[in-house]
């Protein structure tokens, strides 16, 4: 009983000098302390992770306030400032549609306390849906070992396989695209052995062969039409180029691509003229949320790859009649390469229907290794086109989505390193404005900088994805069934 | 029957002897034949790490604390003489445990030579394929001895109630085998139900509840914390898992024997039980030469001493040493001569001497100048290692980068090593952070890390400043690299600096040892103005006087000022090919082999299908 005790009042004691950081007077001064990330105001979603960061101004202690309305907690630390995740929820919870202030205090040598200019962030009301689903993938240029999809829960810090391609033979998996950001209905390729396009229907699954007898390669980039029956793929033939000099290192182009269609009622694969051209290069497609149009990016086909820095794609649409799946005569230009003298890329349309974002660069197909890429939106309304400044940055912003309240985008970014994508989240508001983007929070703050693998394709949906990654590797060494034609 | 005596103590003594023996042999052998090819070649494939994520990575493995204190060990391979030493006392601990394992149950006496067939197969199984590691050896450690701890807890409470503790026990260690050795718990079933067999009172309740685990736990580790192939999940770290097949033969027979030999050694000490041994010191003497000389056969026959040598002209074109990999390229006799070619090559060019001296060296073709590109780990390293000679860092840097990414098992420490490098000479100040924060946390690798942060401040502080060791970047406007077909490459890179001698002189050879004399031709007469040789390089001559006599054409010699010599030594090549009573064939290659003349006429380029069918490190 003696020893209970006597361990007892250790613990009191210890407990007592963690909680005792109390900073009673402090010389306020108007200037940022040095954080990593280096979060700086903007919005955030209601339900996000913490945003755990490091403290790199020098000090002897630090104590970090979270005060949003009455409500705060403070968190002491010698460095890395691992926010509480129930306080943190409890706090935004609580105060969403208000600002968050983080207050930092550093304990000096002297044992003097200095309070840095505090960071505001604003606790929008719309949450993010609160998983997010991307590939992991060192962003080697020809070659890969190890690689997953994975799924995030925005929510807190687990991460979860949805599968790793050490279950089946370290093939390459890519492409996940989910109906209605619902996983109820998703698909995603394989290449390479186990080749084919798997999907899930409700926790069906069937392997798919997509390439019909007319298309270079299988189906890629696909996007299900909003009703569900509908996929449309590009079917590409892609090449690369390593760039001795350029700082843009890689030239990622097609030599041929085309657009097409499946029917996955009827099994069946299927394109028109004016999606398959061999004087042109469409690719990129995209529905709009009504599932009326059918966006796509399209180019004239040139002596590729002498002219690869003559290929520009124009942003274009033709109407799509979900009834019977036929599509206009007549293509509607967006977004004109030949007038802008600027390449598009992977349009996206909110939920809402009123804005469409897009890659927009110098020129080529592939926006992911062309620094100077940045992320753009057109009004479809009104037609009127315009940078998404503050969400964009000096190195390429690439591969966005849309959450399915069209209040978040995620996209990817090589701001951090210039080298790994890492994924970025932007609040983009009823006005149009796409707000800075926060980096995707991890627990450590230190986690990036060990992480050699690059986010691809971040997709958001409503709710995790159930069915286990054993059940996809035991889909994905089946044969796949051709479609028909 | 004879009646054999086993003379304990004099087994004693010798088995430590034996064991002296062993380790000294094996790390010579590995020091002395093998340590280009497996100690450090092994240590390049991997970078251990004290970082919480890599261990978090490892522990996510089924096997992977085991994995995790293989690839610490590995770490000391960087100096070989350690590694080699390391390796055979790892190897020898094999043995070891075997033996006190057995002891148990008396004296292993006559048979205690028999429980070095596994160390001796263990040691050889590091060559038969290039995928064992020292994991592999550490997994059969601990599992022996967990099972070591078994027998004990087993002889003191075997007789002792309740018997459920002991049970328990055994399930415990049994548990901890699995998360700790992955599937080499089997071998610790196995030893167990060897053990309880053997029993006075053996417990078949103990025996099934210890299979019944068997089955569960891998199946429910694989459902619940692993994400694996079952059969990952079943038999990681052991040959059925790690390897397709028939891939390492002698590390399957290894694996296999532990257990057989326990079973035969226990089943021979029941049934000769009290024998008495005659002539000790003969059976010492019969036992040294039954462990030894099968030792030293194996080591002599799975040596593969060109791939040894590759190794070493590799690690050896990284340090820069030029003249021992000349030397090297210069002897070599062997099949597997395009990479030999390759690393020669390099060297003559780093010397300024590779127009002039490079038929002096055995030439295979172009591919012995420009390997064919495979997204493989050493072929990106090799055709990396070119680019950084020459100063096309960028390109150096990707190659370097796939190397890292198609490593076997993790991040390598030679391509991280030149990743450092070409983000230095690239001024990539992030490029750089990301990599020697790596390297920062290898304590191997923490003093290089520090004084590559000196180098890099240096540089960035003096842009003309290039490190000692490394190579001037070039500058020139961009270009493409295109990996299958280098010479397009390099045409362009000439295009952008028409007065690099290096550049030049890897294209214009390339044209030699095509054969493509209108090629050659072509580019001489482009570029060659502008090289300002004080003279011709010596293939380059006897390439244009074959040109000249081909198209029947004297004024190039004049034009070219070839010299009296080559012109000499053409008119001799012509007239021994032409005399009545010609030389043999290898006094022809004897007396012109080292000129362009006897490769035009006599050599056939390698093709790509032949190089791939003899090659064993490419």
């Amino acid at each position: 009983m003696k020893k209970i005790k006597y361990i007892f009042a250790v613990w009191t004691v210890l407990a007592g000098f963690a909680c005792s950081e109390q900073v009673k007077t402090y010389v306020a001064i108007d200037a940022d302390a040095t954080i990593y990330p280096a979060y700086t105001g903007t919005v955030i979603p209601c339900n996000i992770a913490p945003l755990n960061f490091k403290i790199q101004t020098e000090g002897s202690r630090y104590l970090v306030r979270f005060v949003a309305g009455n409500d705060s907690f403070a968190v002491a630390t010698k460095q890395e400032v691992q926010i509480p995740l129930k306080r943190w929820r409890k706090l935004l919870s609580a105060h969403s549609d208000e600002d968050l202030q983080v207050k930092i205090f550093v304990k000096q040598t002297n044992g003097d306390w200095t309070k840095y200019r505090d960071i505001t962030f604003h606790v929008a009301p719309d949450p993010i849906d609160p998983y997010l689903v991307y590939r992991l993938i060192e962003p080697g240029y020809a070659s890969w070992n190890k690689m997953g999809i994975y799924q995030r829960c925005l929510e807190n810090f687990d991460e979860t396989p949805v599968l790793l391609n050490t279950l089946t033979n370290e093939n390459c998996m890519n492409c996940h695209t989910f109906c209605q950001h619902s996983p109820d209905k998703m698909l995603f390729h394989l290449r390479g052995i186990h080749g084919g396009t798997i999907f899930a229907d409700h926790g069906k699954l069937k392997k798919i062969n997509t390439q019909a007898s007319w298309m270079v390669k299988a189906g890629v980039y696909p996007r299900w039409h909003p009703d569900g029956k509908y996929v449309v793929f590009s079917t590409n033939n892609t090449s690369q180029e390593f760039l001795a000099m350029h700082t843009n290192k890689i030239e990622v182009f097609d030599f041929k691509s085309d657009l097409a269609i499946y029917d996955t009622e009827q099994d069946k694969i299927f394109s028109y003229d004016i999606l398959r051209s061999d004087s042109s290069y469409e690719t990129f497609p995209e529905w709009s949320p009504d599932g009326c149009w059918l966006y796509f990016c399209t180019a004239p086909a040139l002596d590729m790859p002498i002219e690869y820095k003559d290929l520009k794609y124009s942003l274009v649409r033709v109407p799509f009649n979900p009834s019977d799946g036929s599509v206009g005569n007549e293509v509607d230009t967006l977004f004109s390469a030949e007038k802008t003298g600027k390449s598009t890329s992977i349009p996206r349309i909110s939920p809402d229907g009123k804005y469409l974002a897009f890659c927009l660069f110098d020129y080529g197909t592939f926006p992911i290794w062309h620094r100077e890429n940045d992320l753009y939106q057109i009004n479809l309304e009104t037609m009127e086109t315009l940078p998404m400044t503050d969400a964009n940055s000096d190195d390429t912003d690439s591969y966005h989505c849309w959450s399915s309240n069209g209040r978040w985008m995620i996209f990817s970014s090589r701001r951090l390193d210039k080298n790994c994508t890492r994924l970025y989240i932007s609040y983009f508001d009823e006005t149009g404005h796409a707000h800075s983007p926060i980096l995707l929070p991890q627990k450590t703050s230190d986690y990036y900088d060990y992480l050699m693998q690059s986010y691809n394709i971040p997709e958001l949906i409503s709710k995790k994805i159930s069915i286990s990654p054993y059940v996809f590797a035991a889909a994905a060494k089946k044969e796949a069934v051709k479609v028909k034609e | 029957m004879e009646e054999l005596t086993n003379k304990y103590s004099i087994f004693e003594r010798v088995t430590g002897i034996f064991i002296a023996v062993f380790i000294l042999l094996t790390a010579g052998w590995m020091y002395f034949y093998n340590r280009y090819y497996v100690i450090g070649f092994l240590e390049e494939g991997q970078l251990f790490r004290t970082d919480s994520y890599y261990f978090q990575n490892y522990m996510a493995q089924p096997g992977g604390l085991t994995r995790y204190i293989g690839t610490f060990l590995t770490q000391f391979f960087h100096w070989h003489w350690v590694g080699a030493l390391l390796f055979a006392a790892i190897v020898a601990k094999i043995f070891y445990l075997q033996y006190r394992i057995y002891r148990r149950h008396g004296d292993a006496g006559v048979y205690a030579f028999l429980f070095f067939a596994p160390a001796i197969l263990l040691a050889l199984a590091a060559m038969d394929n290039l995928s064992f590691r020292m994991w592999h050896i550490v997994g059969l450690i601990i599992t022996l001895l967990l099972f070591w701890i078994y027998q004990a807890l087993n002889q003191k409470y075997r007789d002792k109630q309740p018997q459920w503790i002991l049970a328990t026990a055994i399930v415990a260690l049994f548990i901890l085998t699995f998360f700790i050795a992955g599937g080499n718990s089997l071998i610790f079933l196995l030893l167990v139900v060897i053990e309880e067999c053997f029993n006075p009172k053996p417990s078949f309740a103990r025996m099934a509840g210890l299979l019944v685990t068997a089955a569960l736990l891998p199946y429910f580790a694989w459902q619940y914390v692993y994400i694996s192939p079952l059969t990952t999940a079943f038999f990681s770290l052991t040959p059925f898992s790690e390897f397709l097949f028939g891939q390492n033969k002698l590390y399957t027979i290894a694996w296999v024997s532990i257990p057989v030999l326990y079973l035969a050694g226990r089943f021979s000490a029941q049934q000769f039980k009290g024998v008495r041994l005659k002539k000790a010191g003969l059976w010492i003497v019969f036992s040294f030469v039954l462990v030894f000389a099968p030792c030293i056969w194996g080591m002599k026959t799975v040596s593969v001493p060109e791939s040894e040598l590759i190794m070493q002209m590799a690690y050896e074109v990284e340090q820069g040493n030029w003249n021992k990999v000349i030397a090297i390229g210069k002897t070599h006799q062997g099949n597997n001569a395009v990479p030999i070619s390759f690393f020669t090559n390099i060297a003559l060019s780093e010397k300024g001497v590779l127009a002039d001296s490079l038929f002096y060296y055995r030439q295979t073709g172009t591919y012995g100048l420009f390997i064919a590109w495979k997204t493989h780990y050493t072929t990106s390293l090799y055709i990396g290692e070119q680019y950084y000679r020459l100063g096309i860092i960028q390109e150096a840097e990707h190659c370097a980068f796939e190397a890292m990414v198609t490593s076997p098992t993790e991040y390598g420490s030679k391509a991280v090593r030149r990743l450092v490098e070409t983000s230095i000479l690239l001024r990539d100040t992030l490029r750089f952070e990301r990599y020697i924060r790596m390297m920062e946390h290898s304590p191997i690798y923490h003093s290089w890390a520090k004084q590559q942060r000196a180098v890099m401040r240096q540089c960035l502080s003096d842009s003309t400043f290039v490190p000692a060791g490394m190579p001037q970047p070039i500058r020139m406007g961009d270009i493409s690299v295109d990996h299958g077909a280098p010479p397009t490459t390099f045409r362009t890179a000439l295009k952008n600096l028409p007065d690099n001698h290096k550049i030049f002189e890897y294209l214009i050879e390339f044209y030699m040892l095509h054969q493509d004399l209108i090629g050659f031709k072509h580019l001489m007469d482009v570029y060659y103005p502008a090289m300002h040789y004080d003279r011709m390089p010596a293939s380059m001559e006897q390439a244009m006087m074959i040109y000249a006599a081909a198209t029947k054409d004297n004024a190039i010699v004049e034009d070219y000022k070839i010299s009296q010599a080559t012109i000499d030594l053409f008119q001799q090549y012509n007239a021994d090919l032409q005399a009545k009573m010609p030389l043999t064939a290898a006094m022809f290659k004897k007396k012109y082999g080292h000129s362009y003349f006897y490769y035009y006429l006599n050599v056939s380029p390698m093709r790509l299908d032949e190089i791939y069918n003899k090659l064993s490190v490419y």
